[in-house]
């Protein structure tokens, strides 16, 4: 596929840039006039989300861009905002929402739609000016678009792994979870080293233990009202007997007395005295709720008050305190899941590296070209997915970085049968010498001259047929 | 809610000075505080207080004409015996010849006593009054009671109930609070009752003596000179056996039984109780319901509430006697 030309739009500016088929050259005497940012319109026409450079606000224009897919089909894209594209194909206007659609917007002219190659396309063809010449097999290609070779062969072998990877995320979350409740319980120890008086100053605690207290206290007092009620009952029923017999008694003088309760003697004593006995004991009862009732008011008032920073700090600590679980039992439940993790971790590597033809493929192309720019010593199948990037270091890591990118664009090109555009953006850098540049352009012009390339420079490189586009002061001068 | 406070304690000092011929009181009714006496004839209070009576005695004469006020008003309704203005100020008239009289511990004073000059000012007071109060029976009384240290503001009344219950010879540590705080609150009480006439009986105020100084771990402490338990074990009993102990001596129908019993025995003498006690216990196993107990704890705890039973007996006829319950 190449692009034709974009064409940017600014208010009342516009200017269009053509490119050609083979070998274009964005150029520039000095630095800072819209090399980097014409790369980055490119991009952003082909459906990317990019950052604007300092100079030029991509939101605010309206980018057009004529992509040729290598069938012959012409794509018309037109973006004027960040978060929607029109492309017109033929007859057909299709408008994609972005980021969200963008996957079926790149399908026409990448002719795939699996998520793990479309994620990870633009770290193959596109080499950024200040990332892009360090990233060998994982890392930020530009803002936040990020490329992994696992999840890239995975995609180019049709090898599925989202299930574990899946696992491996929730997995990879709860990891991080129980490193946050290990520190906890590393200050709960370091707490409790320095002397747990916390705890019992806690003015909370204290209230709740008063109010349960109180509140036995109660449960007796009112049992013995209960019992002081039984007893108060029999007697007003003696009482009641008493005076409901009508009985009569005769007195030596032959007088006859009617036996009431008022001349029972010690019966009105017995109701007297219960009733007293019961009274006090309802105060007491009283004085008992009025106590608890006041204690978990005081209790509702010291929740509602808000902190000084001191008692924050006290509360948290007594929150820690309290914290059941210690450093070793949470220690134990780390180590179990970084086990899991592990074996995920293991297994997608397995399901991505055994028996795959793509990883042969790759590592045979990086061996070439590595070989080819000098940096192919200590490189075997498994140094495709190495993260020991510090023993690759300035030139060593350019040219190794190029010989990764070369490996992927070929076999790009064999799953999908699409030959990307190759992209560099400042591809002399910063520690590469002439000779080492002309080496890996020696490489493009010998197995890339079917690859639309676009080279933004301030230097000149020996391309056959170089299509020139010269930038004055700024991009759309 | 201080003045309320002096009114409750105030009424406290009046029901006790008034004890032998005290009917009812109440609180908050035609005035502060009420005393019907046994023949028809009543105390009658204004008790007005002042928070910081040592130093402030700004107002205490307007304070003290409105009580003349009041009392004149309420005079004519009742049969009354005394007219008190009951006050916490050292000078309630604000008047240098009389204020000697007040000076120190709680005092009383009838207007008869008051110097001339003291008693003008009252004059003065009666004739803006339509049908002022008969000064005969007239009397100043004040009690010293301020600041907000409880032990401080009810020293001179607790002093007061210790006194009442030292002349029953009731000898209780912690008495003297626990009727203050019973009395106040049943004062208090009473207080918020709008019908006029629901007052305080003398039983009422009495009888929460009776039920303190004959109380579980109080009076039956004494039984243990008629057991054969060593101190251990018999508290060990009295309290695990407390209700039951209680309950026991609170039922009508068992404690006429052994009343009954004990007077028609006729002993006499200080021990009169251990001997009955000592001679008969085993005659009320059965009343008293603890046939199924062990036998050591089933005999102790018999001699225990028999005990308990007659000293309580003895002990209310005691309590109403001195105080013409």
């Amino acid at each position: 596929m190449n692009i034709n030309y974009v064409t940017i739009r600014q208010g009342i500016l516009e200017k269009s840039f053509t490119f050609s088929k083979g070998n274009n050259l964005i150029h520039s005497e000095k630095n800072s006039v819209g090399k980097t940012t014409l790369m980055r319109v490119i991009l952003y026409s082909l459906g990317y989300t990019v950052p604007s450079t300092k100079m030029f606000p991509l939101e605010k224009c309206e980018i057009e861009s004529e992509v040729v897919s290598d069938e012959g089909r012409i794509i018309k894209l037109v973006r004027s905002d960040a978060s929607y594209i029109v492309c017109f194909e033929g007859d057909e206007v299709q408008t994609y929402f972005l980021p969200q659609q963008q996957a079926k917007l790149q399908l026409k002219f990448f002719k795939t739609d699996n998520i793990d190659i479309i994620d990870n396309l633009l770290g193959v063809f596109y080499l950024d000016q200040e990332k892009g010449w360090t990233l060998l097999n994982r890392g930020v290609v530009i803002g936040s678009i990020h490329f992994n070779v696992e999840d890239f062969i995975q995609g180019l072998s049709g090898r599925d792994c989202s299930e574990l990877k899946k696992e491996k995320v929730k997995l990879e979350t709860e990891l991080e979870k129980y490193e946050q409740i290990s520190n906890v319980t590393k200050y709960k120890e370091s707490l409790q080293r320095i002397g747990g008086s916390i705890l019992n100053e806690n003015p909370d605690d204290e209230l709740d233990s008063q109010i349960e207290m109180k509140q036995i206290e109660l449960n007796l007092a009112q049992n013995e009202l209960r019992r002081i009620d039984y007893s108060l009952k029999s007697n007003k029923q003696v009482k009641s007997f008493v005076d409901s017999m009508k009985l009569t008694v005769e007195m030596p003088d032959g007088k006859l007395l009617r036996v009431t309760s008022e001349n029972i003697v010690g019966l009105n004593d017995s109701i007297d005295y219960l009733i007293a006995k019961r009274k006090i004991q309802a105060l007491e009862c009283n004085k008992l709720m009025n106590s608890i009732l006041q204690l978990r008011e005081q209790k509702k008032q010291n929740s509602g008050v808000l902190l000084s920073v001191d008692s924050i700090a006290d509360a948290f600590d007594e929150m820690i305190q309290k914290f059941p679980y210690g450093y070793l039992k949470v220690e134990s439940i780390k180590e179990s899941l970084k086990r899991q993790l592990k074996e995920v971790k293991k297994q997608i590597a397995s399901r991505t590296k055994d028996n795959n033809s793509v990883l042969n493929s790759l590592y045979i192309n990086v061996i070439r070209y590595a070989r080819e720019l000098g940096v192919d010593e200590g490189v075997n199948t498994n140094y495709l997915f190495t993260s020991n990037l510090r023993v690759l270091s300035g030139a060593l890591l350019h040219k190794t970085v190029f010989a990764f990118r070369l490996a992927y664009i070929i076999e790009v090109e064999k799953i999908l049968g699409v030959k990307l555009p190759i992209m560099l953006d400042s591809p002399s850098g910063k520690e590469i010498d002439p000779t080492n540049v002309q080496k890996m352009i020696d490489i493009l012009k010998k197995d890339f001259d079917e690859h639309q390339i676009i080279i933004a420079s301030i230097f000149e490189y020996d391309l056959p047929s170089t299509y020139r586009i010269e930038m004055q002061r700024s991009l759309l001068e | 809610m201080f003045g309320f406070d002096f009114q409750s304690n105030a009424a406290i000092i009046l029901m006790i000075e008034n004890m032998e011929v005290l009917n009812s009181v109440r609180v908050e009714g035609d005035e502060d505080i009420q005393l019907e006496l046994n023949d028809g004839t009543y105390v009658l209070a204004q008790a007005k207080a002042v928070v910081n009576a040592s130093t402030d005695t700004s107002n205490v004469r307007a304070k003290a004409k409105k009580a003349m006020e009041s009392l004149s008003e309420v005079a004519r309704k009742y049969a009354v015996k005394e007219l008190i203005y009951f006050t916490n100020s050292p000078d309630p008239l604000k008047e240098e010849t009389s204020r000697f009289l007040f000076l120190g511990l709680p005092s009383r004073v009838p207007y008869d006593d008051l110097p001339e000059a003291a008693k003008k000012l009252i004059d003065e007071f009666l004739s803006q009054i339509d049908v002022p109060l008969n000064t005969n029976k007239l009397k100043f009384q004040v009690l010293p009671f301020e600041t907000d240290d409880d032990e401080q503001r009810y020293k001179f009344v607790k002093q007061k109930i210790s006194d009442f219950v030292g002349e029953m010879n009731i000898i209780y540590d912690g008495l003297r609070n626990k009727l203050h705080d019973v009395w106040l609150l049943m004062l208090d009480n009473n207080g918020t009752k709008t019908k006029r006439d629901i007052t305080l009986k003398k039983k009422d105020i009495i009888w929460p003596i009776i039920v303190y100084v004959t109380g579980h771990g109080i009076l039956d402490r004494n039984a243990k000179y008629c057991t054969d338990l060593d101190e251990g074990e018999f508290y060990e009993i009295e309290r695990k056996y407390g209700k039951l102990i209680q309950d026991r001596s609170e039922l009508f129908d068992i404690v006429t039984r052994i009343v009954t019993d004990y007077t028609e025995k006729h002993l006499a003498g200080r021990d009169a109780i251990e001997r009955f006690v000592n001679e008969y216990w085993k005659d009320y196993i059965e009343v008293l319901g603890i046939t199924t107990l062990e036998e050591t704890i089933r005999d102790n705890l018999a001699k225990i509430i028999l005990y308990t039973i007659l000293r309580k007996r003895f002990e209310i006829d005691r309590i109403k006697k001195s105080v013409k319950l």
